[in-house]
């Protein structure tokens, strides 16, 4: 009598400790699967923090394109006829603009470069990588027009950054009713976020 | 007496015998309530595993449009309307001027005016759009449909409305259209890094 039931409370204590167990491995198992489900979903959240800090920077940087190809001072003037309605700039105010990088800094926060180039036709000899300078064959012999640099070592800038491009017609008025136009590109280049944590806009 | 005891006991093991049944029914019945628990908490699980997972496809499928596109179509724009201002070398004439004589049939610089235009509208997009793309000045005028030039590179197959296409269009004066149609390889146009 008194060891069959024994042996009901040592089969009874089994099935309980079975069941133990089995209700361990369950656990363990939920928490490996949302433990594997969190890990995902955060790399997730990270992969989509990253992607919308660079959209911001694209961002950013289009807003700044749009504004400095409408800025007054480099836009062409109605003497430049039909092309003047456009996404005109006039190398001559380009010439006079590059010269005033304070202007940049003043006006547009978080800019990091700002540099206009001749497209087509293309820089051909001497012209070929070479800065716009005045001179008697401006603006023929040469490349680009560097009109913004950040200073490096100025506590940002030195890091990457975005850069976005547009083109851009570039006119010369060759006489008071001679002008020509060529095709041109402008580059705004702002600073990534995340490289240097710097903020704002124009 | 003992026939009373004996009646007694098995009164008592009947009662017993009773109990034991009912004992029996009711432990049947908790395992019956606890195996629908388990199997409701079994639904619950997959029911929550099935919200995660098409939260997740939700997220994915609801990403914000990609600027990039925009941005593209913009570029495209404004190249089409350098190119319509761009001075040719012949006779300082605009691309756009150029356009409205091979229109009127006039010819340029001792050649065709359509010609021309063709070959240096050619050269710009050569040097300008890195994919393929496809340029056309049209008239559309009543009764008159004319295809007055086009210039196409197709080199991975037609550029049209099945391939990621930027459009930009352009009315000159008496009704003449120019279309151009970018169909870049697409990858990301900004370009990060120094």
């Amino acid at each position: 009598m008194h060891t069959n039931i024994l042996r009901n409370q040592i089969r009874k204590s089994k099935k309980g400790q079975v069941k133990m167990i089995e209700t361990i491995l369950v656990l363990l198992a939920l928490v490996f699967f949302f433990g594997i489900i969190i890990i995902f979903y955060s790399r997730f959240q990270l992969f989509e923090v990253q992607r919308l800090a660079q959209e911001v920077d694209e961002e950013r940087a289009s807003s700044l394109l749009g504004k400095i190809s409408g800025m007054p001072e480099l836009k062409c003037s109605v003497s430049f006829g039909s092309a003047s309605g456009t996404d005109c700039i006039d190398s001559y105010k380009l010439l006079a603009l590059s010269k005033q990088q304070a202007k940049f800094e003043e006006e547009f926060e978080g800019l990091s470069e700002v540099r206009v180039e001749r497209v087509y036709p293309p820089p051909s000899g001497a012209g070929i990588g070479q800065a716009c300078e005045f001179g008697n064959d401006y603006p023929e012999n040469c490349a680009y027009w560097q009109l913004y640099t950040r200073a490096r070592g100025a506590g940002q800038g030195a890091g990457s950054r975005t850069s976005l491009d547009s083109f851009v017609t570039l006119c010369t008025q060759r006489s008071s009713v001679l002008y020509e136009c060529e095709i041109g590109r402008i580059v705004v280049g702002v600073p990534d976020r995340g490289a240097t944590g710097a903020g704002g806009g124009a | 007496m003992i026939g009373a005891q004996d009646a007694g006991r098995g009164a008592g093991s009947a009662r017993r015998g009773e109990g034991g049944r009912e004992l029996r029914a009711r432990g049947r019945e908790r395992g019956r309530e606890k195996r629908a628990q388990e199997e409701m908490l079994g639904f619950a699980f997959v029911i929550v595993l099935v919200i995660i997972i098409g939260f997740v496809i939700l997220m994915l499928t609801l990403r914000g449009p990609s600027s990039p596109l925009e941005r593209e179509n913009t570029r495209v724009n404004s190249l089409l309307n350098s190119i319509t201002h761009f001075t040719t070398s012949c006779d300082k004439e605009s691309v756009q001027q150029l356009i409205i004589a091979c229109r009127n049939g006039e010819s340029s610089c001792g050649e065709d005016s359509c010609a021309f235009v063709k070959g240096e509208v050619t050269k710009i997009l050569g040097q300008t759009l890195a994919g393929d793309f496809r340029f056309s000045a049209e008239v559309t005028a009543e009764g008159e449909e004319q295809v007055l030039l086009e210039i196409k590179k197709e080199e991975n197959g037609e550029c049209s409305g099945k391939r990621t296409s930027f459009v930009a269009s352009s009315v000159l004066p008496r009704r003449t259209i120019i279309k151009l149609v970018s169909c870049p390889e697409m990858s990301a146009s900004a370009d990060s890094g120094e």
